[in-house]
């Protein structure tokens, strides 16, 4: 066990009856339960709303919280992803929205028409992540925006490393197929 | 879509990945007025134990107060009782 892991324990036994630890444990993770949130709903306002929710949650339960070798963001990944998997069930009965607003890091690009270019195919890339199973989607978020190693994504997800890497070829092919597929209908209604 | 377009291979895919899947910020306002919102309810939670202490408390003073009623009802009673019983003794005495 680490020493950020042991003091994260200590936290966690703490946060039950000091506000001050839980604050902290709150300053420690809540950019990537953000972030977490905000690419699975791809919208920031409801990523507000559900970031707030997931921590209100873990503050009403930390007191039940067992250490059972596990991450204290392992648990917190848990919340998010059923408040996520009820916000998704909510909103099938409305439309979609977009991620007009996201802009992603585009700034070496300069050229107008290059940015644009570029712009459409974040945005279509995403759309594809967004279509792909809630724990196809996870393993992606926390590889690529949190840039964790394939352990530490095992230990979130509750599965071994190998089941990871195996878990993230299928959803690479998977990817693949539905970029073409999707290229594949717009170029037919293109021609 | 121009560069999708091209073959996609698996280092492909992934730099694509890398390149639409950057770390976001979330508003410094939102944060800090979240965490001020956390701390405060933390801070008059219901499971604190002084509430605890508080609720029992109550709790023993209401017990004691209901049955301290609860005697007085029973005395009172038992003073009529006694009352009646005392006055049938005496009316017959009287007609005796």
């Amino acid at each position: 066990m680490t020493l950020r892991e042991s003091d994260e324990i200590e936290l966690v036994s703490r946060a039950a009856t000091e506000p001050e630890a839980f604050g902290e444990l709150y300053n420690r993770h809540v950019t990537r339960i953000y972030n977490y949130i905000f690419y699975r709903t791809g919208d920031y306002q409801d990523a507000e709303d559900l970031t707030a929710r997931v921590f209100q949650r873990a503050l009403r339960h930390v007191g039940n919280y067992q250490n059972q070798g596990v991450p204290y963001s392992a648990w917190l990944y848990r919340i998010a992803h059923n408040l996520v998997a009820n916000w998704h069930r909510d909103r099938r009965r409305r439309p979609v929205v977009p991620l007009e607003d996201h802009v992603p890091d585009t700034a070496a690009i300069t050229h107008p028409e290059a940015l644009a270019m570029a712009e459409e195919q974040n945005q279509m890339l995403l759309q594809v992540v967004r279509k792909l199973p809630p724990e196809r989607q996870q393993l992606l978020i926390l590889k690529f925006v949190e840039r964790l190693p394939n352990a530490e994504i095992g230990q979130i997800m509750g599965r071994t490393e190998g089941a990871i890497k195996s878990l993230y070829h299928r959803t690479l092919n998977s990817l693949r197929d539905q970029i073409k597929t999707m290229e594949d209908e717009v170029n037919g209604r293109s021609s | 879509m121009g560069g999708i377009r091209q073959r996609l291979n698996r280092k492909r895919i992934e730099k694509l990945l890398a390149e639409s899947l950057v770390p976001v910020e979330p508003s410094p306002i939102f944060v800090s007025e979240l965490r001020g919102r956390l701390v405060t309810i933390k801070g008059d939670q219901v499971f604190s134990p002084w509430i605890l202490i508080l609720i029992l408390a109550s709790l023993v003073i209401f017990i004691a107060s209901a049955l301290g009623f609860a005697i007085r009802l029973l005395l009172g009673l038992l003073g009529l009782i006694g009352i009646m019983e005392r006055r049938r003794d005496q009316s017959k005495a009287l007609g005796a």
